[in-house]
C-alpha cells in the first residue's frame, strides 16, 4: 500500500523510548523522524510534510497538547496522536477537542494495530451536528470502524473543515442554528461535488426525504439510532457503578465506594 | 443545596428507622407468628418487610456492615416468617447484591480473579454443607439454629468493633502456595499516583479458613463479606480494596451454591423475597448517594449495636432464655 510514503514524527524526551518506537516503527516501513523536544518537533515540521505526529505529553519545555497544537497550525491536515503515562478524562478531552488522538502508555502494545488504522483510514469523514454529546457519540462510533472524523458544531464550521481538508464523506445534521443541514450539503457539493453527503434528522417529513434525495444525498432518522437505547443504556451504567459502590461499601471500604460513586469528589 | 437536602434525607431516614424498630412491630409480629398469620390482607406483610429492607439497605452501605447480616437477624427477630424462609431469603439478598456489584467491580479491576476462584471453590463447596447441615438442624429443632444464629451474631458484632483492617498490609515473603496459585496482582492507586504491588502469605491458613466461612455461609443465609474481608485482607494480606471486591464477587460463587439447596427444599418465597431484595436494592442505591455526600461515624456504631442486640435477642429466644421478651 501507500504506506511506504508515510512519515512518522516521534516526540519524546525520553530518548531510550524514543530509540525504541523509532526502531519498530522503521520495521513497519514507516518514514521516521524523531525530536527529543518540542522546539525541535516544530522545527522539522516546518521543513518538511510529516503525515502523521507521535506526541508524548510529558515533557520538560513545551508539553505534548501545545506541540499538538503548534504543529496543527503549521499543517492543519497533519494526523496527531498524544501518548502519555497518565490516564486522564480531562486530557483526553482536551486533546479530543484539538481533534487529535490519545492514546495511553500502558496500552502500548495496541498502538501499533491503531497507527495502522490511523494511516490506512485515509478516507475523511465529517460530523456536523449542533449537540456535541451526539457528535461525540457519533464521532466515538465512527473511531471503533477505524476511521478519524473530523467534527463540526455548525454549517460555518464545517465549511471551512471542507476548504482545508479534503473530506470523501459527510454526515450532516438537518437542524442546526446558523443553517440547515441541506442548506449545509448543497454548499458543500459546491467545493466538491465527489463528496458523498448523508442527511441525519430527528424529525421525520417526507418532504425533506424528498428534497434530500434530489441532492442526491442519503437520509437517515436519528430515531432508528435507538436514542431510547443510548438512554437506556445510560441508566444501566450508572446503575452498574452506584451497585459496585454499594457493594464496596457494605463490605467496608466505604473511601473507594464513595471514589467509584463520584470519582470527580476528590476535585471539589 | 444538594447537602442540605441530603441531610435532611439522611435524619428522615434515620429516624424512620429508629421508628421502625422501635414501634410495637416486634411484639405484634410474634402475636402474629402465634396466631399464624393473623386477619392481615397478604399484601401487609410484604409492604412492611420492602420499606423496612429498604432503610436496612441504606444503613446497611452507609455503616459497611453487608445487608444479609443485618437482614436475617433483625427480620428473624420481628417479622413472623420460619428462620428457615429468611435464611433461604437472606441467602438470595446477599447473592443480588454481590451479582448486582460483579460487573462494576470486575471491570474496573478491583476483583482479582485469580485470588477467587480457588477460594471460591472450596467456599462453595463447603456453603453446600453448610445449607444442607442448617436445614437439618432446623427440622430437629429450629431453637438450635436460631441460638447458633444468634451466638454467630453477636460474635460478628465483636469483630466489627474490633477488627481493624488495613489497606495495605506488609507482606514481605510469598508463600509457596500462594506463588503456586500465582495470588498476587497489581493495581493502581489513584491518591498516592502509583501502581501497587501485593502478594499473599499465610495461604494454606487462609484456604483452611474458608471451608469454616462457607459453612457458616451456608448455614445462615448471612452472605460472608464480614468473615472474607478480615482473612484476605488481615490474614492473607491481600490490600483491604482488592479483598472487599474479591470477596463480593466471591459471594456471588459461594451463595449461588448454597442457594440452590434453599430453592430446592422450598425456602425462597417470593413473596418475601422480592420486596426484600427490591427494597434493600434500591436502599442501596440511596445509600450510595448519601455516603457520597456525608459520612457519620455515629451510624456505623448505632448498627453494630442493634446488630449485637438482635444477636442476643436470638440467642435468647434459642436457649429459651426469655431474658429480652
Amino acid at each position: 500500500m501507500k504506506k511506504d510514503k508515510l512519515t512518522l514524527l516521534l516526540v519524546d524526551d525520553n530518548e531510550k523510548f524514543l530509540n525504541s518506537m523509532a526502531e519498530r516503527a522503521r520495521m513497519r516501513d514507516y518514514t521516521v523522524l524523531t525530536a527529543t523536544n518540542g522546539e525541535q518537533a516544530l522545527e522539522i515540521a516546518s521543513k518538511q510534510t510529516v503525515h502523521i505526529a507521535v506526541v508524548d505529553q510529558q515533557m520538560p519545555g513545551m508539553e505534548g497538547l501545545v506541540v499538538i497544537t503548534r504543529l496543527k497550525a503549521i499543517s492543519p491536515d497533519m494526523k496527531t496522536l498524544l501518548l502519555t503515562g497518565h490516564g486522564d478524562e480531562k486530557l483526553k478531552e482536551a486533546t479530543e477537542a484539538l481533534n487529535s488522538s490519545y492514546f495511553d502508555k500502558e496500552n502500548i502494545s495496541g498502538f501499533w494495530d491503531f497507527l495502522a488504522n490511523l494511516s490506512l483510514g485515509n478516507i475523511n469523514i465529517l460530523l456536523v451536528d449542533d449537540n456535541p454529546k451526539f457528535l461525540r457519540t457519533l464521532s466515538d462510533r465512527i473511531k471503533l470502524k477505524g476511521h478519524d472524523p473530523l467534527t463540526a458544531l455548525n454549517g460555518k464550521q464545517a465549511l471551512e473543515i471542507m476548504k482545508s481538508t479534503r473530506v470523501q464523506l459527510a454526515i450532516v445534521d438537518q437542524r442546526m442554528p446558523d443553517m440547515d443541514g441541506l442548506e449545509v450539503i448543497t454548499q458543500l457539493k459546491k467545493i466538491d461535488p465527489s463528496i458523498k453527503t448523508m442527511l441525519l434528522t430527528g424529525h421525520g417529513d417526507e418532504k425533506l426525504k424528498e428534497a434530500t434525495e434530489a441532492l442526491n444525498s442519503a437520509y437517515f432518522e436519528k430515531e432508528d439510532m435507538g436514542s431510547f437505547w443510548g438512554f437506556f443504556r445510560k441508566i444501566l451504567k450508572s446503575l452498574e457503578t452506584s451497585m459496585a459502590a454499594a457493594g464496596m461499601a457494605e463490605d467496608g471500604d466505604q473511601e473507594d465506594a464513595i471514589k467509584i460513586e463520584d470519582p470527580l469528589k476528590k476535585d471539589k | 443545596m444538594l447537602n442540605k437536602f441530603f441531610n435532611t434525607m439522611n435524619r428522615l431516614i434515620f429516624s424512620s428507622m429508629v421508628l421502625v424498630l422501635t414501634s410495637p412491630l416486634g411484639a405484634f409480629a410474634a402475636d402474629q407468628a402465634a396466631t399464624g398469620g393473623g386477619d392481615k390482607p397478604w399484601w401487609f406483610w410484604p409492604s412492611i418487610l420492602f420499606v423496612f429492607c429498604f432503610v436496612l439497605g441504606v444503613l446497611a452501605v452507609m455503616a459497611g456492615v453487608g445487608g444479609a447480616v443485618l437482614y436475617v437477624p433483625l427480620v428473624s427477630g420481628f417479622f413472623p416468617f420460619h428462620i428457615d424462609f429468611v435464611r433461604g431469603v437472606g441467602l438470595m439478598v446477599a447473592l443480588a447484591g454481590a451479582l448486582a456489584a460483579g460487573p462494576g467491580l470486575l471491570r474496573r479491576n478491583l476483583a482479582n480473579l485469580r485470588l477467587a476462584l480457588p477460594v471460591a471453590l472450596i467456599a462453595s463447596a463447603f456453603s453446600v454443607v453448610g445449607a444442607v447441615i442448617g436445614l437439618r438442624l432446623s427440622a430437629l429443632d429450629p431453637n438450635i439454629i436460631q441460638a447458633c444464629l444468634g451466638a454467630t451474631i453477636v460474635g460478628i458484632a465483636a469483630l466489627l468493633i474490633f477488627s481493624k483492617n488495613s489497606e495495605k498490609p506488609v507482606v514481605t515473603k510469598q508463600d509457596a502456595i500462594g506463588m503456586a496459585l500465582g495470588l498476587n496482582g497489581l493495581y493502581w492507586d489513584e491518591g498516592a499516583r502509583e501502581s501497587v504491588e501485593w502478594k499473599t502469605h499465610r495461604t494454606l491458613l487462609g484456604l483452611f479458613m474458608f471451608i469454616l466461612i462457607g459453612l457458616l455461609a451456608g448455614m445462615f443465609g448471612l452472605g460472608a463479606g464480614w468473615a472474607n474481608v478480615p482473612v484476605l485482607n488481615l490474614m492473607m494480606g491481600v490490600p483491604l480494596k482488592v479483598s472487599v471486591a474479591t470477596s463480593k464477587f466471591l459471594l456471588s460463587i459461594t451463595d449461588t451454591s448454597a442457594a440452590w439447596i434453599y430453592m430446592n427444599q422450598g425456602c425462597v418465597i417470593p413473596l418475601i423475597g422480592i420486596p426484600s431484595i427490591v427494597g434493600l436494592m434500591l436502599g442501596s442505591l440511596l445509600g450510595v448517594k448519601l455516603l457520597a455526600v456525608a459520612k457519620p461515624k455515629m451510624i456505623r456504631y448505632l448498627v453494630i449495636l442493634m446488630l449485637l442486640f438482635s444477636g442476643l435477642k436470638a440467642l435468647d429466644k434459642g436457649l429459651g432464655l426469655g431474658l429480652l421478651g
